[in-house]
């Protein structure tokens, strides 16, 4: 049957296209199928020029709502469409340019199940427009095992960047660890701040102990503080030190039971400011070098901070004039002030919510307790706007570095679609010129056989999970077909599956390992669409399961489709790629917020633009060395 | 015309919250700059539609979109404003409303004034694209008369340009140190054709001047169909350097056969690098660049040269 192909009219929108590209590709173009995830900042450019493209069946999944910050570059979206789905009106939007194109939005989440590796599997290719990693891992992990060509991109700021994914050929998303999340030691945050940015994420960690929802790692509020001395080891001036400070401490115990019944807000204020400064300026070794911290106390009779409190900044130095009204930065009276009556709000509305940048009492209760926090160890004030980007993670974003990602992510998606990924490269966008070049481009690296997480075998199972038990799968499939006699099943969401029982397995375990075991395979974690990776604890070997329920009427009970070979990964290369976090380590901010890998740095191993520079002696002998 | 100015007007509370990520990037002081900035775009083609979209979401004071065209089918195919129901429209007129809904805060207006008459000196920039050569060369005489600094932006198919004339006097401030830097003086673009040519001349900057050899000949742009008139200024062009390395032949074939094509993704690219130079020119935070930009489709490449007589 022979389908009349619009491009071939001569009367049509797409001729310069089809000039410039060819009438194939642009055909090919119009029957491609593409799941564009996130529709956002570069989402709404993106889309834009997938319509415009001759793209015509297309499927958006966002999360997201619009918000009146997105304005500024999510041009599709205007203000009568804050609080809507992105999805839904970036899709309602784009139709001006193609009234008949197809496309399905989704206002979902991309790691739902129904998202995985059988959606996928009908995509021609997977655009990424996602301002999380974990939402980025998954998607790297959906499109290998379902084998769909990915374009990962991200922007921040002047900077931004285009990747392009295909197993097999070019490095997965996850092949290049990115760079781990700033972080700060606990005792920097709870002893000794010297900046800014340590009062901040100190008065976040308030406001989520004292405010936030109840939490399983909750240490209680217990003061962590550094541990006393066992009073045997002690020289006889220690001890007298050690009492001299006890003796303090419950002089300040009992005004805190004074504070207490007076209100809760001035409880916590004595609390924080004055108890747990008071200690930790007796530890003598902190401040050595520095002043100490100053511990605070209210007036008796009214809620002003108390006049014969000296030797802290009471108001900012050297600030700017502020242009806009939260750029101006409080004082210490002022953020007392307002640390009561945000304390006293919080208390009594008792929602116990996750701290929110967008909520003005979240945000006003941690610019003023991080300010206070400042003045107590002589530490510069922070605006309510910077502590909002500090504490909210918030990265700048406008229009035009968007649009140029955007765009380049689609003459990539031509490449693919034209059957030539291997010339595709990988671009980064900067803000100012380099010899001449405004983009660093990269050919394809190809995958790291040491990834752990491309670096599997990928297998599809077929098989009947109504009426296989998991023991049946563990000992006929896992142990016989692919020789793996100690497994550890983890689903692809992270949940733990299976374990085999050991000799520090308790009965109670035991018995529940058998349980689960006894279980049919659907029941258990292990049904239709199901993604799970084995690991063998007694080799190396590591595969990386889709299971398709079938009804197993045939002949044989179950199909293994894709071969299991030894292990490209190690434990060893896994154990590189997730480094160890140390105990002592605070997160600043939600690792997932990361929006983009920075320019490769100079020293990574990497393959250059030839053609476009032109090298002088001491570079020539640089890359040498580098290489 | 633009020089680095006192803070302008106060930003309302609403501006505050629109604009805060981009407050965030390039501080309150630039945005009160652009607040402040006058555009004129003439040739509303499809990269100066992506240019327009930009520059208006980052909210410059007023934008004036002037074409006299004619919307026809093809014109809509990598336009952002230019829908079916514009075709037989004005093409300035047909887009203002659509372009107005992306930022109310700023005054977005169509012109139709022809070019001669169209008051340059009212604005502190002006971005041409899709005109004829022997305009342009006028138009950026008068800009430089007056002071407004000139771009010239467009795109054939997979390739595109971006040129600036800032004039003599531009300066730029760098941010923290707070130090003025004046750019050495820009050359206007006619003088930037004129370029020498080397064995290693970009390859879009060759087709150009190729396409300026056919226009000094017939007074009009070529199309694919005049393929082996261009080829002929190639080879002579070629004569004069020995060989060019990268603006072979097949590069001149491929732009030929580009000539007249809009492609949306790039337009957005250029269009979006044009844009980002305009904000930064009305900011004057960073370096400009000087004086052309040249991408390429093939490599994705995007590549600043220095060109002049």
């Amino acid at each position: 049957k022979i389908q009349k192909s619009k491009v071939l009219m001569a009367d049509t929108r797409l001729a310069g296209l089809v000039r410039s590209l060819g009438e194939p590709l642009v055909q090919k173009i119009q029957k491609s199928k593409v799941l564009m995830v996130g529709a956002g900042g570069i989402g709404c450019e993106l889309l834009k020029n997938l319509v415009l493209s001759g793209f015509e069946d297309i499927e958006i999944i966002d999360l997201d709502t619009i918000d009146t910050s997105n304005l500024n570059r999510q041009f599709l979206f205007q203000k009568q469409h804050v609080g809507k789905p992105k999805s839904v009106c970036a899709r309602s939007a784009a139709l001006r340019w193609n009234p008949d194109a197809k496309m399905v939005a989704y206002h979902d989440d991309v790691k739902k199940s129904e998202f995985g590796t059988q959606f996928v599997q009908q995509f021609d290719i997977v655009l990424n427009a996602l301002d999380n990693l974990s939402a980025r891992r998954h998607v790297n992990r959906i499109c290998l095992t379902a084998n769909v060509p990915l374009i990962e991109s991200g922007s921040a700021g002047y900077f931004g960047q285009v990747q392009v994914i295909k197993k097999g050929v070019s490095e997965c998303f996850e092949c290049t660890p990115t760079a781990p999340p700033k972080t700060f030691p606990i005792c920097t945050i709870r002893s000794n701040p010297s900046t800014p940015i340590h009062c901040i994420v100190w008065a976040q960690y308030v406001f989520k102990r004292f405010f936030g929802p109840p939490d399983e790692d909750n240490d209680g509020d217990e003061d962590q503080l550094e541990k006393r001395k066992d009073t045997d080891e002690m020289t006889e001036e220690q001890k007298a030190e050690l009492a001299e400070q006890e003796a303090q401490m419950s002089e300040d115990a009992k005004v805190l039971e004074k504070e207490q019944a007076k209100s809760y807000e001035r409880w916590l204020f004595y609390k924080l400011f004055h108890s747990e400064v008071l200690y930790l300026s007796t530890l003598a070794h902190l401040w050595t070098d520095r002043k100490p911290p100053v511990p605070l106390y209210l007036e008796e009779d009214n809620d002003n901070l108390n006049a014969n409190v000296q030797g802290v900044t009471r108001q900012p130095a050297n600030a700017p004039p502020a242009l806009i009204p939260d750029q101006r930065v409080w004082g210490l009276e002022e953020s007392v002030d307002v640390f009561l009556k945000s304390v006293a709000r919080l208390h009594k509305e008792d929602k116990k919510e996750k701290w929110e940048k967008d909520n003005s009492l979240h945000l006003d209760f941690v610019t003023a307790a991080a300010n206070i926090r400042a003045a107590v160890f002589h530490v510069e004030f922070s605006s309510r706007f910077f502590v909002k980007e500090k504490a909210g993670s918030i990265i700048p974003a406008i229009a035009t570095t968007n649009a140029i990602i955007a765009g380049l992510i689609v003459l990539k998606a031509f490449r693919v679609l034209a059957g030539k990924i291997e010339s595709c490269k990988n671009t980064w966008l900067k803000k100012q010129p380099t010899r001449g070049m405004l983009f660093v481009g990269c050919t394809l690296d190809p995958p790291s056989n040491k990834c752990y997480v491309c670096g599997n075998n990928f297998v599809t199972l077929k098989i009947n999970t109504e009426t296989t038990t998991v023991k049946y799968f563990l000992e006929e499939i896992v142990k016989k077909e692919w020789d793996i006699s100690a497994p550890s099943i983890v689903s692809n969401t992270g949940k733990g599956i299976y374990d085999p029982p050991d000799s520090e397995c308790s009965e109670d375990e035991i018995e529940m390992i058998h349980n689960n075991e006894a279980k049919f395979m659907k029941d258990h974690f292990l049904g239709n669409d199901s993604v799970f990776t084995i690991d063998d604890f007694n080799s190396p070997l590591k595969i990386t399961v889709t299971v398709v329920h079938i009804d197993g009427k045939g002949e044989k009970p179950y199909e293994i489709i894709g071969g299991v070979v030894a292990a490209a990964a190690t434990k060893e290369a896994e154990a590189e790629a997730e480094p160890e976090q140390d105990d002592c380590c605070v997160i600043l901010q939600d690792p997932s917020e990361i929006a983009v890998v920075e320019t490769p740095s100079e020293t990574k191993k990497r393959k250059r633009d030839e053609d476009d520079v032109v090298e002088d002696e001491t570079e020539t002998k640089k890359r040498k060395a580098d290489n | 015309a633009m020089e680095i100015e006192p803070t302008g007007p106060v930003l309302t509370e609403e501006e505050a919250a629109l604009y805060d990520r981009q407050l965030r990037l390039w501080g309150v002081e630039a945005q009160q700059r652009l607040g402040q900035a006058k555009v004129l775009l003439i040739g509303f083609t499809s990269v100066q539609a992506e240019i327009c979209k930009n520059i208006v979401l980052a909210g410059v004071k007023t934008v004036t979109i002037n074409d006299n065209g004619i919307c026809t089918l093809e014109d809509t195919g990598a336009h952002l404003f230019l829908t079916r129901d514009s075709i037989g429209k004005n093409r300035a007129e047909a887009s203002v409303e659509g372009v107005r809904l992306l930022n109310p805060h700023v005054q977005v207006s169509a012109s139709t004034l022809p070019l001669d008459q169209i008051p340059v000196a009212d604005y502190d920039l002006c971005c041409v694209s899709g005109l004829p050569l022997s305009t342009l060369f006028e138009l950026n005489e008068k800009a430089y008369k007056s002071n407004t600094h000139f771009l010239v932006c467009d795109t054939q198919g997979f390739y595109g340009y971006l040129f600036e004339d800032l004039g003599d006097n531009y300066e730029w401030e760098k941010e923290k140190e707070k130090e003025r830097i004046k750019a050495p003086a820009y050359v206007r673009f006619a003088s930037a054709l004129e370029a020498k040519l080397g064995a290693r001349s970009n390859p879009v900057y060759v087709a150009l001047r190729c396409v300026k050899e056919f226009w000094d000949a017939t007074g009009k742009y070529p199309t694919p169909s005049d393929i082996d008139e261009v080829l002929k200024s190639h080879t002579k062009l070629q004569e004069g350097v020995g060989s060019f390395r990268f603006a072979k032949q097949d590069f001149v074939r491929d732009y030929v056969r580009n000539l007249g094509s809009e492609i949306s993704p790039v337009c957005a690219v250029l269009g979006g690098v044009a844009a980002q130079e305009i904000l930064k020119i009305i900011c004057c935070n960073d370096q400009p660049f000087s004086n052309f930009l040249f991408f390429n489709g093939d490599d994705d490449s995007a590549l600043v040269e220095n060109l002049s007589k």
